[in-house]
């Protein structure tokens, strides 16, 4: 592990200093650490250490070493190098740091990685009694964050076909997260599950596309699906647990309610849908109408093995 | 492949010299603790890896120096390293989201908010609009977190998940958790007197108690999801392809069948919970095999049956 840390930081100075693009041949030469004793030794040490001045965020472009355009260099642009510092206090370094702390995703803590480029923090580790997990795992969810801020267009398999999606905005909703945006070449506003997204990458220049001044992606995903159905139900809730079951069905009305029992009235578009949130309380929900729902009910659980 | 330990201990000596450029003279303790090391002594080995890098010829005029006198730290020669890296969009997005997050729960530090605020302004204001974190904050959220602060148990009124039955509950609470779009509470519970995790949402009648208790040290306080025990009952089911959506939702084995569909093997508490689900998925569900679920959703049929009979 020496080594390479040794190597990267030899390797880094040398790109941040240069100033002009550097090839591989070049750095192979100049850089101490580079003294691997075949072509493919050197070809492979390099290449992994790329991945790795990548994954720590330095900006590595490729461009042409002279006007001629015969060969490419590698080159770290200062002024992307450096952090825009937002210029953080003490206090909201701490604050961050106490934020970092509280928060998981899918399972893993927040690396504090992140904090240290800003400065790091003196505040000592705690135990927040309020904690989150937004998880799945940041690396998806991070690179469709940079693909929103930069506008840069994604590509991804979904239902079983390949999308070009202009990334608008990223919304986290009831622990999942969506990607909210137009397909290329269409111009109605989608949302995207992140967790069904598969082979996703992020493609092209930035400022590919427009967002839409005020872009709001919570409006948008509710606009595709706050559907309330139009067909209308009569169920019988027993009362003890009628506000479970109501915060568990959106727009449900209470139609009358005794000690023992609460009649609700639903709207809903999926048969299926009713019958499930009704067997989710086990015998306690009752279906009186329609009629053709309630024995759908009923066939429902006498279908199983 | 590099692993995810390197990265992490050269980000954090990228992080650690621009600081020192900035501060000479930054006592190495200091430098330890504000950067997260847990040893003086792992900053100084990093630190020492840092005298022997630096430009090409690496001579004693091209090194990077670094000086320790007294304990305080000196870096030279190294300006190419005064200005720290910026965010990659991971880190970005984990930080940016943690704040947000917290800053809803009303536990939040002042600072928070304008700490999110500098942050969205360099990330550029419009990317804030345009990422959104939706966490609503139940009303008893903040009495339950002072509750567990001041280590006082409270008492509630709860419908069980796992049985649907109300119960009036007293629990010397240990965290509030939001995960997957649900706050919970762990605890210790008087009632079940066992370590149980709660919905806040099912939460109703909520009291603050006036006699103290501890928390344990040694739990993760802030897990919700499901921990096996040697109690827990198995049972296994088929099902069809268009019923995959439950292995998202709950923590099971699976193995794909020759025809499309699912082998699903699921281990819980309470029997009745598998015994639901299957019930759920009606004819999705092909085979059952597991004694006490077949049991348990044997006797919920019928229960479901009873009250479709009597009415109508």
């Amino acid at each position: 592990m020496h080594n390479v840390i040794e190597r990267i930081l030899n390797l880094l100075a040398f790109l941040l200093t240069v100033n002009r693009p550097v090839t591989a041949e070049e750095i192979r030469f100049t850089v101490k650490g580079y003294d691997q004793p075949s072509d493919e030794a050197f070809r492979r040490t390099f290449e992994r250490d790329k991945d790795l001045l990548r994954s720590l965020g330095v900006p590595l472009d490729m461009t042409a070493t002279d006007i001629w355009e015969v060969e490419l260099g590698y080159v770290v642009p200062t002024e992307d190098y450096i952090l825009d510092d937002p210029g953080l206090t003490e206090e909201e370094r701490s604050a961050l740091f106490f934020a970092a702390q509280a928060v998981k995703f899918g399972g893993q803590p927040t690396e504090m990685g992140a904090l240290f480029k800003l400065g790091g923090s003196l505040s000592p580790l705690t135990s927040p009694v309020v904690g989150a997990d937004l998880g799945p795992g940041l690396d998806v969810v991070g690179s469709l964050f940079g693909a929103v801020s930069e506008r840069r267009r994604i590509t991804f398999d979904y239902r079983g076909k390949a999308r070009v999606v202009y990334p608008y905005g990223l919304l986290h909703r009831k622990g999942r997260w969506y990607v909210v945006g137009p397909e290329k070449g269409d111009s109605v506003t989608k949302a995207f599950r992140v967790d069904r997204m598969g082979a996703m990458t992020v493609k092209g220049d930035p400022g590919q596309f427009k967002r839409p001044r005020r872009f709001d992606p919570s409006a948008a995903l509710s606009e595709v699906t706050a559907v309330q159905g139009d067909q209308e139900a009569i169920v019988n809730v027993d009362s003890e647990i009628a506000s479970v079951a109501m915060a568990r069905w959106p727009f449900a009305e209470q139609v009358e309610s005794t000690e023992d029992v609460t009649i609700l009235r639903i709207r809903y578009d999926d048969a299926l849908r009713v019958v499930q949130w009704a067997l989710s309380f086990d015998d306690r929900i009752e279906i009186v109408s329609p009629g053709a729902l309630r024995d759908r009910l009923v066939a429902h659980v006498e279908h199983v093995a | 492949m590099t692993s995810p330990r390197t990265v992490q201990r050269l980000s954090r000596i990228l992080s650690v010299l621009p600081y020192v450029i900035d501060n000479p003279g930054t006592h190495v303790d200091d430098l330890a603790s504000r950067f997260g090391y847990d040893d003086s002594n792992d900053l100084v080995s990093d630190l020492h890896l840092v005298i022997v890098t630096g430009l090409p010829g690496y001579g004693p005029g091209d090194l990077i120096d670094v000086d320790i006198l007294d304990g305080e730290v000196y870096v030279d020669a190294a300006d190419y390293f005064a200005h720290p890296l910026r965010l990659t969009a991971p880190e970005a997005l984990g930080l940016v989201a943690a704040g947000m997050t917290m800053a809803k729960s009303d536990q939040a530090p002042k600072a928070l908010g304008s700490a999110v605020a500098k942050l969205a302004s360099v990330l550029g204001p419009d990317v804030m609009d345009a990422v959104q974190f939706e966490v609503q904050t139940p009303p008893v959220l903040s009495e339950l977190r002072a509750a567990i602060e001041q280590r006082r148990p409270v008492r509630f009124d709860y419908v069980g998940i796992a049985n649907n039955r109300r119960t009036t509950r007293t629990v010397e609470g240990w965290a509030v958790t939001f995960n997957m779009g649900n706050w919970y509470l762990t605890g210790h519970c008087h009632l079940a007197e066992d370590r149980r995790v709660f919905r806040v949402d099912r939460i109703e009648n909520l009291e603050t108690l006036s006699d103290a208790y501890l928390v344990p040290v040694d739990e993760d306080v802030h897990h919700v999801g499901y921990s096996p025990t040697e109690s827990d009952v198995q049972v296994v089911f088929d099902i069809e392809p268009s019923s995959r959506w439950v292995t998202e939702y709950y923590p099971v084995e699976t193995e794909q069948l020759a025809d499309g569909g699912l082998r699903v093997r699921m281990s819980v508490a309470d029997p009745l919970v598998a015994a639901r689900l299957i019930l759920q998925l009606g004819s999705d569900v092909r085979a059952v095999e597991g004694d006490a679920v077949v049991e348990a959703l044997q006797d919920l049929r019928s229960r479901i049956r009873a009250r479709y009979a009597r009415t109508k």
